[in-house]
């Protein structure tokens, strides 16, 4: 045995008191069920949790109550106000501009046309920029976000191949945050929707890939998790007519045209979002 | 401010690590020592004051510890002193019994039981002069004791012999109903690889043990798990948890002479060397060359990634296995090695889980006096 100094250590990934002390909110979300049911307990909590950081909180809590005064987007038949719980965060809808769905296969029925994850992430942070609402693209929230994948692998065994069923728990990385509202925005790219779409049997040699659908995942894992506001933008992929792959000289113009239009439908999601923010008097700086 | 009371030197058993081994002539505490260490803490210390009885086995003298806990609370009831005195023992849980358990309770007088695990975790180390193990003595006392005192401290004591019964153990002893498990390695102990690679597997298992119980939203404490925890979560802030020689604690023997930690008083004689000052006189300027060599960087440690996150800075634990209060030993090197990565993982694994019982036990600061509330409101509906 000896004293061996250690070179390095990673810094665990659990945060420090310091941290968590800025949200005293985790305190409330994450007490056991046991004591929320107890009314002396819940109000104990609440006031000692707090204890003197009330102030900060009460504070955080106006700014939130500016942008938190519905759960989710508005359901445009329901004209009823759907007030959320003071301790709960918000999602805002999903913004459907462009399909989402592309498709593989040995005919390609519509090849996909995606924007590159970083240059998505830039048009994001360029259209909040426009409007006053900063994002940080190396924070992250404090709570962690775990999604559950339900996965097939194959797996040699005697020579022969067999699919067998695995379950993946990955965190949910946010493309942009702003500490100060512990809100987060995340696009929806091809690797996150290799990450966390759930495996579906190919009816053919073609296969599916919707972005949407895992979109709306995401969001409800977030909303489940209630512990950050944050909005889910996707992967567009705008819709065009089969024929136009017909003319394979003209491939390079149809694809960058393809590529414009996803552009413009990322954007249009953003605008969406924006005036969303707006229709519901919702205020992020 | 923490003051040890040692009453006696002399001890019912015979356990193969203890520190403070029983002399065959036991010193004993006389009433006008204590009552001098007494006055002595009120001069230095001011108000807040705990008084630990420890010894040899200082229930041999249960008839001091009625003495003192007396004298300080009729000193508390002096408004002009503004006192208040909390009160603890550490016993080996031979004597005890329902006449003392209830004096106990009424007092306000906290018990801390060296128990090691189960019987064969424990009898391995802790028996009686003829050799017999002490569990199946002390067994029959924990019900009672649980009974009168819901909160007390299991004081574990783990070495070479008995760490492959280390979780099982403390398995045991939650099982038995304690809730506060307070887990030390006999660092003096003959430790091989063999034993640490055991260690090792022992701390996995608690690892899992420890996730089981917090998703079960058990309320318990284990302490080598809590308190590396702790040195991440609150940082510089778990100073609180180091003894900082004689600055949070003393010792004071039985003849009066005062000591930094309760290791160095031995046998209450031999080791004065040690001895910072005595109850009459007050200090010596030992105290503040000890204390300032104890904060010297360690040689080894200072180039460590892991140096602020490790027990390095306990005198007593260094001064025990290398003779020098400021160099580390080998041993606690290899052990803390092996512990703060299987708690992080852990840290981290609740964390991401986000276990309620995790979240509210390592950050919400006001969890002790909420947990003792839902204790309360639970035994009023039962």
């Amino acid at each position: 045995m000896e004293i061996k100094p250690v070179k390095e250590f990673r810094e665990p990934d659990y945060p420090t008191l310091d941290d968590f002390i800025k949200n005293p909110h985790y305190i409330l979300a994450h007490a056991p069920e046991r004591w929320k049911g107890n009314k002396i307990l819940w109000a104990a909590l609440i006031s000692l949790a707090l204890g003197n950081q009330s102030c900060d909180f009460i504070q955080n809590k106006h700014s939130r109550i500016e942008f938190i005064k519905i759960h989710e987007g508005p359901d445009k038949n329901d004209s009823k106000e759907n007030v959320i719980p003071k301790d709960s965060s918000f999602v805002a809808p999903l913004f459907h501009h462009g399909e989402g769905i592309g498709a593989y296969g040995c005919v390609v029925i519509m090849p996909p046309v995606f924007i590159n994850e970083q240059e998505a992430k830039q048009i994001i942070l360029n259209e909040l920029r426009k409007q006053n609402l900063l994002f940080d693209t190396t924070a992250q929230p404090l709570a962690k976000i775990i999604l559950r994948t339900e996965k097939k692998l194959w797996e040699e065994s005697n020579g022969d191949y067999k699919e067998r069923d695995t379950t993946e728990f990955r965190e949910l990385t946010f493309d942009g945050y702003n500490k100060e509202l512990n809100f987060g925005f995340c696009f929806v790219s091809s690797m996150k929707y290799n990450h966390f779409t759930d495996y579906e049997p190919a009816t053919s040699t073609v296969s599916i890939e919707d972005y949407k659908k895992t979109s709306e995942k995401i969001r409800s894992e977030i909303r489940k998790a209630n512990d950050v506001n944050a909005v889910v933008f996707y992967e567009p992929i705008p819709y065009t007519k089969r024929d136009e792959d017909g003319d394979r000289s003209q491939r390079h113009e149809i694809m960058n045209k393809r590529k414009e239009m996803a552009v413009d439908s990322l954007k249009a999601q953003v605008s969406d979002f924006v005036r969303w923010l707006k229709t519901e008097k919702i205020t992020l700086k | 401010m923490h003051v040890t009371l040692h009453l006696t030197t002399s001890c019912n058993l015979n356990c193969s690590y203890c520190y403070s081994a029983p002399s065959k002539k036991g010193i004993e505490m006389t009433r006008e020592i204590i009552d001098k260490s007494i006055e002595f803490s009120c001069r230095e210390f001011n108000s807040n004051i705990g008084i630990i009885f420890f010894g040899g086995e200082p229930l041999l003298r249960k008839d001091l510890i009625r003495y003192t806990i007396g004298r300080c609370k009729s000193l508390e009831q002096q408004e002009e002193h503004k006192l208040n005195f909390h009160f603890k023992v550490t016993t080996n849980g031979m004597l005890l019994d329902s006449d003392f358990l209830k004096f106990s309770k009424e007092s306000g007088l906290n018990i801390g039981l060296s128990i090691d695990g189960d019987s064969r975790a424990h009898d391995l180390n802790r028996k009686l002069g003829n050799g017999e193990g002490s569990f199946q003595f002390i067994d029959k006392n924990i019900d009672t004791l649980l009974e009168y005192q819901p909160y007390v401290n299991a004081l574990m004591v783990v070495s070479p012999g008995n760490v492959k019964y280390y979780a099982r153990s403390v398995e045991y002893l939650i099982n038995r109903g304690f809730r506060y498990i307070i887990a030390s390695l006999n660092y003096a102990g003959n430790w091989n690889n063999e034993h640490l690679k055991e260690l090792e597997e022992q701390y996995n298992k608690m690892s899992r043990l420890y996730k089981k119980w917090t998703l079960e939203q058990k309320k318990f404490y284990f302490s080598p798990f809590e308190m590396k925890l702790a040195t991440h979560i609150r940082g510089n802030d778990d100073n609180c948890y180091s003894c900082q020689l004689s600055r949070r604690q003393i010792s004071i023997a039985p003849d009066g002479k005062i000591y930094p930690c309760v290791q160095f008083v031995k046998d209450g004689i031999s080791n004065a060397d040690f001895s910072i000052g005595d109850i009459w006189k007050g200090f010596d300027e030992k105290r503040e060359l000890l204390f300032n060599k104890s904060v010297e960087a360690k040689d080894g440690c200072k180039d460590c990634a892991l140096n602020k996150r490790c027990y390095n800075t306990c005198s007593c634990l260094n001064w025990q296995t290398t003779g020098q209060i400021n160099q580390v030993s080998p041993l606690l090197c290899e052990t803390e090695r092996i512990l703060i990565p299987i708690v992080d993982r852990l840290g981290e694994e609740m964390y991401n889980l986000k276990l309620p019982m995790f979240i509210q036990k390592q950050y919400n600061l006001a969890y002790p006096l909420l947990s003792m509330l839902e204790d309360e409101i639970t035994s009023n509906k039962n």
